[in-house]
């Protein structure tokens, strides 16, 4: 189980991106994170693997006190979270296969790793994931050869390599076209289905998210305006959200 | 029409700057001695013309010469008797003199017949028992004559003896060849590409990792608490105060020694050395370790108090194995020079002894540095589990005290006697402890106003003194490092390559590191996120991003440095400068061409072939 308390982000510039966000995350939930650009989305998911340090709060995680963990420890804990990116943060000149092989880095010698040697086990793991996400064929391809869509899947391939228990996913699809983006948002529930990874996914569409959520929160400056099923959402909850002039967007 | 206040004030002050300007240009006339009066003097006109000439007239071939010798002989001063001349044989050359005998200075009339026609010659004169001067050049026109009235008679040359004068006239034959200047230039020209080849090697070698140091965006996030940080130092500035006080109290050799563990790399040398039981040993020992590290002590990967206990003993014996490894292979790489000695004109060999000289003169620094580190990660995790425990500021605060007053006094001492003996070697050394407590204190304020937990921006630190030292090294000039390494290793090449070496790693190291600064954050991101250590996510989120560019940098590099080393030489580091310069100081301008136009030509060439590599890599 993830627990966040009291969460809060202050940059050094004085901008206060996360202010006092508390809320538990069960194990096996897909839980989408909504708001508008800005609103603290994708600090907040940095914070719980600690690629941003909070200000203060504590991010407590299967009863280890994640902020509190020296950086040796902070390896084992990243390594049973996966990340997915916004822009999917692969390496572009490299293979596809590398990439994947990339999230296992946790879990090889670093000495060996350095001399970009991986396990027949690894490789094999490497090889599996892609296929789960249907790129077997693109293996040996450079990364940036691929088109967005498959990039994307690489990345869900990368984390996936990690044998992760939560899986932390940062605007997954605002990158992509409409038809794209439910393929992803189709493999991440997949994983969520079958492996039980729970899913901590900020989006910006709110009807991505009535799809693929069992449980919303939405966060508006910094700070937690709503936390409840998809269906909670009624048109004035969405004003809050989002202010009085939007307007919801179908994604089909 | 009226102009404004505003246009006035900036009239004034466009005239103001006008004034300041002709100010400048004037002192700096005459702060650079600009004279037109010597350029325009005739006789050194002459002199850069005739320099011009040579530099302009490479001599680049050389063909062999045939020539033709006819003499006369003269009387200084005249005497009754006219000298006796060489008798004329039909077919042969002949000179005649018009007088032949007068005083010294005077201009005489000298005229040659049946050379060979259009062709160069001149005319020697050798008063008695003095040495040959040559007089007049010439050249005969197609009857193979020669006429003139202006040969003069050398200054104190009187004597009752002959004075001998010999026309020779010369000229090609064969086919031609290269010339000498032309060999020399080719096998110096080769030896500065290769001595900028290696200084660039060289360079680069060092220039990498120093440049991800450089890097902002890679060292800003390092960050470690005070406490650990200094737990961490302190047994290095132990070890090195306790070598200085053994070596200042004149303690045998040995002891010092042995802290070094200098007799036991030894032994394994020895060990290696023994040529094939050599490399038995080694190879049982990389097993061993092999087994025992990865098979009988597998990482576990958690952080329990037995999970740290197995990396720690992990890493201990990784590094006790990897020095014995690399003391026991340098004994081996030494029998491998010996048997490799025939080989390719003994090169490999001297290759191969030179890095395992290299490598068994360094381990035993290494050595004591790996120990020192090892020994400091054990105290810095002990104090980082004991600051977790510790309760309030102030028992944090106390610890920082203790060692950062620790830290602070030892490294003042060790700092002000190395500095001191450099500067003063053999001298009794003042406030000696005045200036430890001094640090003590600093250092323990320090440490008490922070507080042992104060999460310090390592990375920071170690990039702006990284940054500082390449901008200081960059700012020398290579010929200015060249002079001291001439003095190091005396005149040669070798001298050349570690100037350009050096003054490369800071080159690099700035152009390296901007790289690193400039590549896509994100992957960077992604790969700390899988929870790879910092060496892996350099590995994988940033060398592979920075290969082009490097490369690049690297081509780039090298043609800087061949256009340095072209006149490294002029200060002794060898190369085509060296001989370049011989030709200059000896007015031998034809051959200095020679090279100038050798420099000239590969300069361009490898300006435009590492041009062409840029463009197709980036």
């Amino acid at each position: 189980m993830l627990r966040l308390e009291h969460l809060t982000k202050v940059y050094d510039d004085g901008t206060r991106a996360l202010n006092d966000v508390s809320f538990e995350v069960p194990d096996g939930q897909f839980l989408v994170i909504i708001g508008l650009s800005g609103s603290g989305k994708s600090t907040l998911l940095r914070c719980i693997n600690r690629l941003i340090e909070p200000t203060e709060g504590r991010v407590i995680w299967n009863g280890v006190d994640v902020t509190a963990a020296p950086q040796e420890e902070m390896r084992f804990i990243r390594r049973r979270m996966g990340m997915i990116f916004q822009s999917f943060n692969l390496v572009k000149r490299s293979k596809v296969i590398t990439n994947v092989l990339a999230g296992r880095l946790g879990y090889t010698n670093p000495a060996l790793s350095l001399l970009n040697r991986f396990s027949k086990e690894d490789e094999e793991l490497a090889q599996r994931s892609l296929a789960r996400v249907g790129i077997a064929d693109q293996a040996y391809k450079r990364a940036s050869e691929l088109s967005g869509g498959q990039q994307q899947r690489v990345g869900i391939a990368r984390a996936l390599v990690q044998d992760p228990e939560l899986m932390l996913v940062d605007e997954p699809v605002s990158a992509l076209d409409p038809a794209t983006s439910h393929s992803i948002m189709r493999y991440l529930q997949e994983v969520n289905d079958k492996d039980k990874v729970t899913i901590v996914c900020s989006l910006h569409f709110l009807s991505l998210s009535r799809a693929y959520a069992d449980r919303i929160v939405a966060l508006k400056d910094g700070e937690m305006v709503f936390d409840g099923p998809p269906k909670e959402i009624d048109e004035v909850r969405f004003r809050e959200i989002y202010g009085e002039d939007a307007e919801e967007v179908e994604i089909r | 029409m009226t102009k404004s206040p505003r246009s006035k004030a900036r009239n004034i002050g466009f005239i103001a700057l006008v004034v300041i300007g002709v100010l400048i240009y004037a002192y700096g006339w005459q702060a650079t001695d600009i004279d037109l009066d010597v350029a325009q003097d005739e006789g050194r006109q002459e002199r850069v013309v005739r320099a011009l000439r040579g530099l302009l007239n490479p001599i680049l071939f050389e063909r062999d010469t045939e020539s033709e010798v006819a003499y006369a002989y003269f009387l200084v001063p005249c005497t009754d008797e006219s000298p006796e001349q060489p008798d004329v044989v039909e077919g042969e050359p002949y000179v005649e003199l018009t007088p032949d005998c007068g005083e010294a200075s005077d201009l005489i009339t000298v005229e040659v017949f049946g050379f060979r026609p259009y062709s160069d010659g001149y005319i020697r004169w050798t008063p008695p028992g003095r040495s040959t001067q040559t007089r007049n050049r010439f050249r005969t026109d197609g009857d193979g004559h020669f006429r003139s009235s202006e040969l003069r008679v050398p200054t104190a040359s009187e004597s009752d003896e002959l004075q001998v004068i010999e026309v020779e006239v010369q000229w090609p034959v064969g086919a031609p060849r290269p010339s000498e200047a032309l060999t020399t230039t080719i096998e110096r020209m080769i030896e500065t590409i290769f001595l900028a080849l290696m200084a660039t090697t060289l360079g680069l070698v060092v220039a990498i990792p120093v440049s991800f140091l450089a890097a902002f965006n890679l060292m800003r996030p390092i960050r470690k608490p005070l406490g650990s940080l200094l737990a961490t130092l302190l047994p290095l500035l132990l070890y090195a105060l306790l070598i200085q006080r053994l070596k200042a109290l004149g303690a045998p050799d040995v002891l010092v020694d042995w802290l070094s563990l200098r007799p036991l790399i030894e032994q394994a040398y020895n060990f290696g050395n023994m040529g094939w039981i050599g490399a038995g040993i080694l190879l049982v020992l990389a097993a061993g370790s092999y087994v025992i590290i990865f098979r009988l002590l597998p990482n576990p990967h958690d952080v329990s108090r037995r999970g740290k206990t197995v990396r720690y003993l992990r890493l201990a014996l990784g590094a006790s194995s990897l020095l014995t490894g690399a003391a026991i292979a340098s004994g081996v790489g030494n029998q491998l020079a010996i048997a490799v000695s025939g080989v390719l004109g003994g090169v490999l060999s001297s290759v191969v002894g030179t890095v395992s000289t290299f490598v068994v003169l360094m381990l035993p620094g290494v050595t004591g540095l790996v120990f020192a580190v090892v020994l400091g990660t054990l105290l810095s995790g002990l104090v980082e589990s004991l600051v977790g425990r510790l309760q309030g500021t102030a028992a944090r605060r106390a610890l920082g005290l203790m060692l950062g007053a620790a830290a602070g006094g030892l490294l003042l001492y060790l700092g002000y006697t190395a500095i001191f003996n450099f500067y003063n070697p053999g001298d009794p050394m003042p406030l000696l402890w005045e200036i430890t407590a001094a640090g003590g204190v600093l250092g323990g304020i320090g440490g008490l106003v922070l507080g042992a937990d104060h999460s310090l921006p390592l990375g920071l630190i170690i990039y702006y003194v990284v940054r500082t030292i390449l901008n200081g090294l960059r700012s020398i000039e290579p010929l200015i490092m060249g002079i001291v390494f001439v003095i190091w290793v005396g005149i040669g090449p070798f001298a050349g390559v570690l100037a350009l070496a050096l003054h490369s790693i800071a080159a690099l190291g700035k152009l390296y590191s901007e790289q690193v600064e400039s590549i896509d954050p994100g992957p960077i991101e992604a790969i700390t996120a899988t929870g790879a250590t910092r060496l892996q996510m350099i590995r994988y989120g940033v060398v592979p991003q920075i290969v082009p560019p490097y490369i690049a940098f690297t081509l780039y590099r090298w043609d800087i440095n061949v256009r340095m080393s072209t006149i490294i030489g002029f200060v002794g580091g060898g190369g085509i400068g060296f001989v370049l310069q011989q030709w200059i100081n000896l007015l031998q301008y034809r051959e200095a061409g020679v090279a100038v136009l050798a420099i000239a030509i590969v300069v361009a060439a490898l300006d435009y072939a590492s041009a062409k590599a840029r463009e197709k890599i980036t």
